[in-house]
């Protein structure tokens, strides 16, 4: 034991120091050998991928050298701490307090040639720095730092310059080259199990935090405060002059310094602490329990154990040596990728996270994301500066992310709120009845909602942010998938990688839209029945969706028919957000029949003033783009990049299937007079709409129910009664824009019952009864529109529901099919009665509105001249540009009803 | 007779060289720097760029397109020279010390608070490249 305290008691701060300076020294030799100052962060990144010793000997040079400043203050400290002054020589005493900067220095110059990110703003920081030195600042960076991203004058200082001035001063200081021996042994074993277990830091790259090292970070912090940088430099001079005449003060002023060095030391430590942990990207304050501190803030820090593990693949892989990351090694097989996305050139991490820099297989997937894309990592993924941050910033401003429109109507509809166009997200739902419900049957199909299983998308699928859309597996990807589940041992999945890419089909949209509005299942000419699955008839006109779901066929979108996909129509400011947040999708969608069935010259866009994701996207797509012209929408002027218009034409293509077509004008009827100015495509040409009634909503608090905003299985659960679907032309309603009124198709969205004190038992006997339309886009397109009666003599389309007119003595009478249902004393479909008001609460819009009892008649006064002139007859024809003239030429015949 | 002077002894004479020596070699050491600086010294950059792009963040240079003007500004920060490398909500923002600018290159947010330096350039259309003056 007291050999022990011997040796110990020898072991001054002083000798520590010493210790680590020569250790740091040897290893700095050794590491001159692996290390290429012209590709100094390739060669570190090789060190760390393909050489562990190399980078064992990196990792000894980093901690010694750490470890030798640590100390070397912990020597000065120690100094003044002592109560009887060693007195120093003055130009001793000034060489070694200039020499506390010069290892400052040693340190920095160190950080820079690691030449990552964090290195590359820490050299213009000390360059800028440096500058700001009166009269000798351009000297001084000329010969200390040279030009930007050339190492060479750094590398010299660093090896030679610095070394040669620290080792002097040392000597002199120290009257030793060599610590002794059993100091340098043990502070040598420490500092190799420090480095076998810590790699040190290099950034990754695409961690957009940017940091000094450790011991400047408090600097930053200062700086961070500090306008007028000069002012750092009067504080590094003063602190060196403390220092300088601190051993030649009296008692009172040293007892003084002490305090004030010690304070200004505790204030350091406090803003070091605060730089390393709570700042994040853009050096913002961020707290631990804040949503990206891991990948802002932890992944700084992230550090290794060295792996010496012979590994096969490393001998056989020598040219890997060029890649950029570990991941290849193991994987560089692998297939399926689009150029872009290829991992030669963006490597693995980028999307996939882990450790790019260890050869351990282990070490490098830990932390890694298996399923990158998902909203909750798309930052880290997808988003970073490197690849699409700009989509990653404005992806939440897409309904299909925060579900506003969706969460708005049905607060409304439960009477929650007052009207349903206000703003919201699915991240603010609450304990609500209408929030639960949300929860229980609705949420699931939102972006936000991550996908935790490998495989492609399927009509089952939900959510996967990025992945939704993007995510494609071909016929090997999706067979060494469905193996791989099947059989765990299978490992072809780890040769075909699904690709990720702008392909994005009609089943991408599918998962989710075929509910609801049921678009997806419209367009491709399929309507849900109530059949269950084993009622569901076996032939053609039947179909299965989800395993449970029976659809019949119906007449499909003519679009549809002809190979046009959704994302021929729907852009990507629609679907991926413009930034701007919407009530309702009507309020996001930019696109219009008219931009590409119009009539007369289109707006048009050239290719030089595309944006710049317009722009990439048509390039992509459709290769070069120089010189053409597109068609943009009529609303925000989105262009619209697979059109163009050349030669007084405007030609359409395919996205996915690059299929060319003309595009044609709106037919004579749609721009004949002005009667139908303010009647849209869709209320004309939609051939049919499904619509549900007599709906029925209970909560039963023994249902085993789902929370599908945490994804978790629960007990009690909203319930849905469907009541009957039905498919037929839809209704027409008025759609007011800012004062502009157009009549739209309509669909009775909410017709239906809630017993909400069925969920909040204190509210006994509260059955809400609404009887809500809701605008529609059906996706049925048809080229021939709907026939005349369809609008103006159909009971549907004014909103009565279905039913038949007749003309008895003169006066038209209508008689429902539908029973009047005992809440409101209407028929179950109807939106009002026949030449009636609606009620107060009559739409799933403040917009939108069914006809007044005015524009009823009018309908209806053409409706009752349908009755006997066909709609080809020259008199309704001529009613179509002037029906005031046409009604004085009435003739005895003529029925009129009011 | 000097040398016999107190004052002007052997010490001082050795001294005086070795100041004069030090300052003759700053002044050829000053020359050198900026002899070697002026030979290697750019006086422009020709860069590709994306004309549809808003913003192109291209090598030490931010070209920020507001509708048809196209600006150019060093992308080195006023406030201590970080190159500024990205934007977000119409801001340029610096990564090192959280200093905002707008599309015209003030700054919104310190602590810089200086403009960023807007460079000179001609840009040749057909072949979507910017000449920058340095």
């Amino acid at each position: 034991m007291k050999k022990i305290n011997d040796i110990l008691g020898k072991n001054t701060y002083g000798q520590i120091s010493l210790a680590l300076l020569l250790i740091c020294i040897i290893s700095g030799i050794l590491l001159a050998v692996p290390y290429n100052v012209e590709k100094p962060l390739q060669s570190i990144k090789d060190i760390l991928i393909l050489n562990p010793f190399a980078s064992l000997i990196r990792n000894i040079h980093y901690w010694s050298a750490q470890l030798f400043l640590v100390f070397t203050l912990i020597h000065v400290w120690d100094y003044f701490a002592k109560k009887e002054k060693i007195k120093s020589k003055k130009g001793i005493w000034l060489r070694l307090t200039i020499g506390i900067l010069i290892v400052f220095m040693a340190m920095l110059t160190g950080f820079l040639l690691q030449a990552d990110s964090d290195s590359m703003q820490a050299f213009r920081i000390l360059e800028s720095l440096t500058l700001k030195v009166p009269f000798f600042g351009e000297l001084l960076s000329a010969s200390f730092l040279g030009e930007e991203g050339d190492m060479q004058l750094i590398y010299i200082h660093h090896i030679a310059t610095l070394t040669i001035f620290i080792s002097i001063i040392t000597f002199e200081h120290s009257r030793k080259i060599w610590p002794i021996m059993p100091t340098f042994i043990w502070v040598s074993i420490i500092t190799i199990i420090i480095s076998y277990f810590f790699t040190a830091p290099l950034h990754d790259g695409f961690n957009p935090t940017v940091k000094g090292p450790w011991y400047f970070v408090g600097f930053q912090e200062i700086l961070h405060w500090l306008s007028s940088t000069s002012i750092s430099l009067i504080l590094i001079v003063i602190f060196l002059i403390l220092i300088y005449v601190f051993p030649f003060t009296g008692k009172k002023i040293s007892f003084i310094g002490k305090r004030s060095l010690l304070l200004i030391s505790i204030a350091y430590f406090i803003l070091t602490l605060s730089g390393m942990f709570f700042r994040g990207e853009n050096w913002k304050w961020i707290w631990p329990w804040e949503e990206n501190y891991s990948s802002s803030v932890l992944s700084s820090y992230k550090s290794w154990r060295i792996d010496f593990t012979p590994s096969d693949s490393l001998a056989s892989k020598s040219s890997s040596s060029d890649k950029k990351e570990s991941c290849l090694l193991c994987h560089s097989d692998m297939i399926g990728f689009i150029p872009s996305h290829n991992p030669e050139a963006t490597g693995c991490f980028s999307c996939h996270g882990g450790n790019p820099y260890t050869s351990n297989k282990t070490l490098s997937h830990k932390n890694m994301n298996l399923i990158p894309g998902n909203f909750s990592n798309a930052d880290r993924s997808c988003g970073t500066t490197e690849c699409h941050p700009a989509i990653a910033e404005r992806k939440n401003s897409s309904l299909m992310s925060n579900l506003s429109g969706m969460i708005s109507v049905d607060r409304f509809v439960f009477n929650e709120q007052e009207n349903p166009d206000i703003l919201t997200s699915v991240h603010s739902l609450g304990r609500s009845a209408a929030d639960e419900h949300l929860k229980n049957l609705c949420v699931v199909c939102h972006l936000d909602n991550d996908k935790t299983e490998t495989g492609p998308v399927g009509e089952t699928s939900r959510g996967g942010g990025c992945l939704a859309c993007h995510l494609n597996y071909d016929s090997l990807a999706t067979a060494a998938s469905r193996n791989h589940k099947n059989d765990n041992a299978s490992k072809e999945y780890l040769k075909y990688h699904p690709s990720i890419s702008m392909q994005v089909s009609n089943d991408h949209c599918f998962g989710c839209h075929s509910r609801s509005g049921r678009i997806s299942t419209n367009y491709e000419g399929w309507h849900e029945t109530t059949l269950k699955a084993e009622e569901m008839p076996q032939n053609q006109n039947y179909r299965l969706v989800e395993g449970s779901r029976v659809f019949i066929s119906k007449p499909a979108d003519v679009h549809h028919e002809l190979g046009i996909n959704c994302i021929d129509c729907h852009n990507s400011y629609e679907l991926m957000g413009d930034g701007k947040r919407y009530a309702h999708q009507e309020n996001q969608r930019t696109i219009s029949c008219e931009d590409c069935h119009f009539d007369g010259k289109p707006d048009i866009v050239d290719a030089e003033n595309l944006d710049s994701e317009s722009a990439i996207i048509a390039s992509m797509r459709f290769g070069n783009i120089n010189g053409k012209k597109f068609l943009k929408t009529a609303k925000r002027n989105i262009p619209l990049i697979n059109t163009e218009y050349k030669n007084d034409t405007a030609f359409f293509y395919g996205k996915n299937n690059l299929k060319k077509f003309v595009l044609s004008k709106p037919g004579t009827i749609c721009t004949k007079g002005k009667a139908h100015d303010n009647v849209s495509c869709s209320a004309c040409h939609s051939d049919w709409a499904p619509s549900c009634i007599g709906c029925h909503n209970e909560y039963d608090e023994n249902e085993p129910g789902y929370d599908m905003q945490k994804n978790i299985e629960k007990k009690g659960s909203w319930v849905e009664y469907i009541g009957e679907f039905n498919a037929h032309a839809p209704a027409l309603g008025i759609r007011n824009n800012n004062g502009e009124k157009e009549v739209i198709p309509v669909v009775p969205g909410m017709v239906l019952t809630i017993d909400v004190g069925s969920f909040n038992k204190q509210l006994h006997d509260s059955l809400i009864f609404q009887r809500l339309f809701a605008p529609a886009s059906p996706h049925t397109t048809v080229k021939k529109g709907r026939d005349c009666k369809s609008c103006h003599y159909n009971p549907v389309a004014l909103g009565y529901g279905q039913g038949v007119f007749k003309i008895i003595d003169k006066a038209l009478i209508f008689n429902s099919k539908y029973e009047d249902n005992p809440n409101d004393g209407l028929p179950e479909d109807a939106w009002i009665d026949f030449l009636g008001k609606p009620r107060d609460k009559f739409a799933t819009r403040s917009n939108l509105s069914p006809f007044d009892i005015e524009q009823q008649k009018n309908i209806l006064k053409v409706g009752v001249c349908l009755t006997c002139h066909d709609d080809n007859s020259d008199v309704m024809q001529e009613s179509i540009i002037d029906f005031k003239s046409v009604l004085q030429k009435q003739s005895g015949n003529c029925i009129e009803i009011y | 007779m000097l040398l016999k002077d107190k004052k002007y002894n052997r010490r001082f004479f050795f001294k005086s060289a070795i100041a004069g020596m030090t300052i003759a070699m700053i002044v050829v050491w000053d020359k050198m720097l900026f002899t070697n600086k002026n030979i290697h010294s750019l006086k422009s950059v020709k860069l590709t760029f994306n004309p549809n792009k808003r913003i192109n963040f291209a090598d030490n240079y931010i070209i920020i397109k507001n509708d048809e003007t196209i600006r150019v500004f060093s992308s080195r920060c006023t406030h201590l020279g970080c190159k500024i490398n990205e934007s977000s909500k119409n801001q340029l923002l610096c990564p090192c010390h959280g200093s905002t600018y707008n599309f015209d290159g003030i700054p919104t947010k310190g602590p810089a608070i200086n403009p960023l330096e807007e460079k000179d350039f001609v840009i040749d259309n057909e072949h979507n490249t910017i000449t920058i003056s340095v």
